[in-house]
């Protein structure tokens, strides 16, 4: 059964792995993050960022937190990163 | 960099986000197909940067958002030209400068000939002219295939040619042929003859009949070393006859120099006329005439080089000095001085091989002139060979016409 639903993401062209119609986030350390699948910045300082994704509002702490680069359905965060919540 | 010279070309602008959710102006700006990047929190406002065409379009989400936009900065082009509208000079500098760049990039401005070893530069600059391929020409006139194919049907020594076209400089890559040795063949007979008079000293002979002995006296073109050998049956054989005859000859050198001659006295004065060049115009900026009298012209011609590259920008420099023609007459130590020369200059060119014993130098005065005469006495080999001929042999005997009795 679970293989039967990686093959049809795979044809759908998404990553095994990932879950659809939900966020990616990808991290390298905790000084930059990578966000696809955002639905828009809901807060935005340099110690708190909030973002709204489909389901859930995810919420990164740190220090001298800024948005590198956002788009409709991307965002990428700099930063120290030092806590990462998940409102559901 | 790309895209900061994109931006930096089409314009844009820092501006400040003020309000109570700068985010929500975001989300909408976004979501609309706007782009702005840079976005950094401060206090409570959002600064950001946005292209300079969009900035007017964003009002109406600024309204939507309840927040307020104030322009914090201009950057790019735009906003660079429209400060400088009313330098007009600046613009018409850069359009000149422009067209004038894009001109002159259509034509060949430079040849570079490379690999020539025997064929000299200048005849292949002068054939490659004959050829379509000279300094000036347009780009698209050069035939990059017929020029190699005429220039090595003229040149026999070119093994192979290319022309390779970089922007406006034509580099010319030529591969010469290798040239084949010459074989002495020769199975000539040959005599030594003598190519001067002197004194027979030494007589060293490598093949041939030495015929001459040393300490004897010896006239130009008598036999020194005779062709004609003498084989084992006792015949006569022919070969090439071949050595080194050290004779002592004597050299006569004889010259005038007159008492007083001309010499040209140079005024202090120096008149220099300017002249810069631009492209094909030469622009003088000084004024000054030629001299009336005689003088002497010195041209000095300058360019600009860039990367080796002669520039079609300089200037040129006319020195001209005035002078006088006087008498003067030579003093001992200068009279000393010329005859030196003279005959260091004949013992150089004349005298080059000789080995020279004793110079007597004899000066004769004259009522306008001194008669030099300088006596040298050599050593040098006067052997020069020469072919047997037939008619070394044979006598034409006369021929009288007979008579035929009727």
């Amino acid at each position: 059964m679970q293989k039967k639903r990686a093959d049809s993401r795979e044809k759908q062209g998404q990553k095994f792995g990932m879950l659809f119609d939900a966020p990616h986030f990808e991290m390298n350390s905790n000084n930059e993050v990578i966000i696809e699948g955002s639905r828009g910045v809901l807060e935005y300082t340099q110690e708190v960022i909030r973002i709204n994704t489909n389901k859930m509002v995810v919420t990164f702490k740190g220090r001298g937190l800024n948005v590198k680069c956002i788009s409709p359905q991307e965002l990428i965060i700099n930063g120290f990163i030092t806590c990462i919540e998940f409102s559901v | 960099m790309l895209t900061f010279l994109l931006r930096w070309i089409f314009g844009y602008v820092d501006f400040k986000i003020i309000g109570k959710f700068p985010e929500r102006f975001l989300n909408i700006t976004i979501n609309n197909g706007i782009k702005v990047w840079d976005a950094n929190p401060e206090n409570g406002v959002i600064f950001a940067k946005i292209a300079a065409a969009n900035y007017k379009n964003i009002r109406p989400y600024a309204k939507k958002a309840r927040v307020r936009l104030k322009l914090a900065d201009k950057h790019g082009l735009p906003f660079f030209i429209s400060a400088h509208k009313t330098r007009l000079g600046i613009l018409i500098g850069m359009v000149c400068f422009i067209i004038v760049l894009s001109v002159l990039s259509k034509f060949v401005w430079v040849i570079n000939i490379d690999g020539n070893t025997t064929i000299s530069e200048t005849y292949m600059r002068k054939v490659l002219s004959d050829n379509g391929l000279t300094v000036g020409m347009k780009l698209k006139d050069v035939k990059v295939y017929s020029i190699p194919r005429m220039t090595t049907l003229e040149i026999d020594k070119i093994a192979w040619m290319s022309v390779n076209m970089k922007g406006c400089v034509a580099n010319v890559e030529i591969k010469e042929k290798a040239v084949k040795p010459s074989i002495d063949k020769d199975d000539s007979s040959y005599n030594i003859k003598a190519k001067k008079d002197g004194i027979i000293l030494t007589v060293e002979a490598h093949n041939g009949n030495p015929v001459i002995k040393p300490g004897s006296g010896v006239s130009k073109g008598q036999l020194l070393v005779s062709g004609i050998v003498e084989d084992k049956n006792g015949g006569n054989m022919f070969v090439g006859a071949n050595a080194v005859v050290m004779a002592q000859t004597e050299y006569t050198k004889n010259f005038t120099v007159k008492k007083q001659t001309e010499q040209f006295v140079f005024d202090d004065k120096i008149n220099t006329r300017n002249e810069i060049v631009f492209l094909w115009w030469n622009i003088p900026f000084s004024f000054i005439r030629q001299p009336t009298k005689s003088f002497y012209s010195q041209f000095e011609s300058r360019r600009v080089n860039q990367n080796d590259v002669k520039q079609p920008i300089g200037y040129n420099r006319e020195s001209m000095i005035a002078y006088n023609a006087e008498n003067v007459s030579y003093d001992k130590k200068t009279f000393d001085k010329l005859v030196n020369d003279r005959l260091r200059l004949y013992e150089i060119f004349d005298l080059g091989k000789c080995e020279k014993i004793s110079p007597k130098l004899a000066v004769t005065d004259d009522k306008k002139q001194y008669n030099v005469e300088c006596k040298y006495t050599c050593n040098e080999d006067i052997a020069v060979r020469e072919k047997i001929e037939i008619t070394d042999f044979v006598t034409v005997p006369d021929e009288t016409p007979t008579e035929i009795e009727s």
